[in-house]
């Protein structure tokens, strides 16, 4: 029995000694990634928009918010294919993993929030790739159950921030229609239907690799 | 009879004192249980970090590595690599490559914490399971096997994950054709939120791993497998989750591209 738990102690210091806790993160200000400097923000959004004349920052922004609207009713339905039109493949894989993990918990997020502010707090741009990271000012309610008891959050209005980081290639450029943050297939235009596989239902294009267009990358909550 | 008494006497004496060795030995591992978790999780940096070196030096070779915590930037110095790469696989993205990388990411997480390695499976080289991390999260796995086999009907695994992200993935390594093999060494740091079980307080954890996907040297990126598998090849039954190792119709084994790379290893890097 011994000899059995002493390699589980061992695995458990090794965890614990690469891991900060989220009551430390909540204590540190470095709740959410700090903001870069204004000005290198500033200078690397004119940087995108010199390669790319029809870059909009607040059309991407107020798209970054429909995404979340979207991601938003997926998460409250349980239900990842809702949100395949907008996050990249790999993030929406590990969202469905996660719906999945919830529902054997019977875990259900309760939200009604809207957004407040938006602002890039990050942009970086190199030879293979853009990213901005937008950062959401909501106001609302959220908490989480599982089996009927609260584990996260709790009832009543509150003010918080999320940051959604879009990314794509460097070579890619915004689509004239507006493309997958105004839910439309960057390649043929059409009204973004999305395949299991990734693939837009109409021309088949991959669309949500970020090779063509921006696609939400990752989504960043500080903690509650 | 007084020899008797004297032995009776002798053997209840060391039953009470193994009964209190026992007490002892369990008093001192729950205390040194208890300054680990207070020293660990405390607010100052130079015990913590004592503390990790003190773990870091005890670690059995290929499950830790010590080193600082990446400063933005630091993956600058493998550009020259990522386009020597880029030059000979045209099909190579970093975008794709780092959302692939995410998946392994979040299967990892699966396994350890919903005791569930069905993808994590899929998206890892042989290798993987000789490693240290690996042969922890195949004891995790089968530890709830053997719980779920000997009760029928039970369908929960682990803990309760109420979220799985991850900070700052940066390409830290590239390495060529180097024993056959191409690998690219991902650092970042996965983020989970668990809830162990009913009325526990739930466990927010940020722990830094670097993670090493390798594929044979002079693989080309094949456009078509960026595609992720959703129907059975062999019969076009669709797969209902991506923990769907076959066909729930035909039961062929599924298989997963991931672009060619699967993860070969990875480690938990412990502040130097």
């Amino acid at each position: 029995m011994i000899l059995r738990v002493v390699p589980h102690l061992g695995n458990m210091l090794r965890q614990e000694a690469a891991t900060e806790t989220g009551v430390r993160a909540q204590t540190s200000a470095e709740e959410l990634t700090p903001a870069d400097d204004q000005a290198v923000v500033a200078a690397a959004l004119a940087g995108i928009r010199a390669h790319d004349a029809g870059f909009d920052l607040a059309a991407t922004t107020s798209g970054v918010g429909r995404a979340r609207e979207v991601v938003d009713r997926a998460r409250q339905a349980g239900d990842a294919s809702a949100a395949r039109a907008v996050l990249s493949d790999g993030l929406w894989r590990v969202f469905g993993l996660l719906l999945e993990a919830r529902a054997a918990h019977f875990v259900q997020r309760q939200e009604t929030s809207a957004i407040v502010a938006a602002e890039v707090v990050a942009a970086t741009r190199d030879s293979l790739a853009e990213q901005l990271r937008i950062r959401l000012t909501c106001r609302g309610e959220r908490y989480e159950l599982s089996y009927g008891a609260e584990v996260r959050g709790q009832p009543g209005q509150q003010t918080w921030q999320e940051d959604w980081v879009i990314r794509r290639s460097a070579q890619a450029t915004t689509p004239a229609n507006g493309g997958i943050l105004a839910g439309l297939c960057p390649s043929c235009g059409a009204s973004l239907r999305v395949e299991a596989d990734g693939s837009c239902a109409y021309c088949q294009a991959l669309v949500l690799t970020g090779g063509q267009d921006w696609v939400v990358w990752s989504i960043e909550e500080a903690p509650w | 009879m007084v020899k008797a008494l004297v032995i009776a006497g002798d053997v209840i004496g060391f039953i009470l004192l193994a009964y209190l060795l026992a007490w002892a030995a369990a008093l001192a591992v729950i205390a040194f249980l208890g300054i680990v978790l207070i020293v660990s999780r405390g607010r100052s940096d130079a015990v913590r970090n004592a503390f990790r070196h003190a773990v870091a030096a005890g670690a059995p070779a290929g499950s830790l590595r010590a080193g600082p915590v990446a400063p933005p930037g630091r993956g600058v110095g493998v550009m020259p690599a990522i386009r020597k790469l880029q030059a000979a696989d045209p099909g190579f993205d970093l975008t794709a490559f780092l959302d692939n990388a995410r998946v392994a990411v979040g299967a990892y997480a699966m396994a350890y914490l919903a005791e569930d390695d069905r993808l994590l499976r899929r998206v890892t080289t042989p290798g993987f399971w000789q490693t240290p991390n690996g042969k922890e999260v195949a004891a995790i796995v089968a530890n709830w096997q053997r719980y779920a086999g000997s009760r029928p009907g039970t369908a929960n695994r682990g803990r309760t994950v109420l979220d799985i992200s991850w900070r700052r993935p940066e390409v830290t390594n590239v390495a060529l054709a180097e024993q056959g093999m191409d690998r690219i060494t991902v650092r970042l740091a996965s983020l989970t939120i668990v809830v162990p079980g009913p009325g526990w307080h739930r466990i927010d954890a940020a722990t830094q791993f670097d993670w090493e996907f390798v594929r044979p040297a002079g693989q080309r990126t094949d456009p078509g497998s960026v595609l992720l598998p959703r129907t059975c090849a062999s019969c076009g039954g669709p797969y209902h989750s991506d923990l769907d190792d076959a066909c729930r119709y035909c039961h062929t084994a599924r298989a997963d591209t991931q672009a060619g790379w699967r993860l070969d290893r990875n480690y938990l890097v412990v502040n130097a």
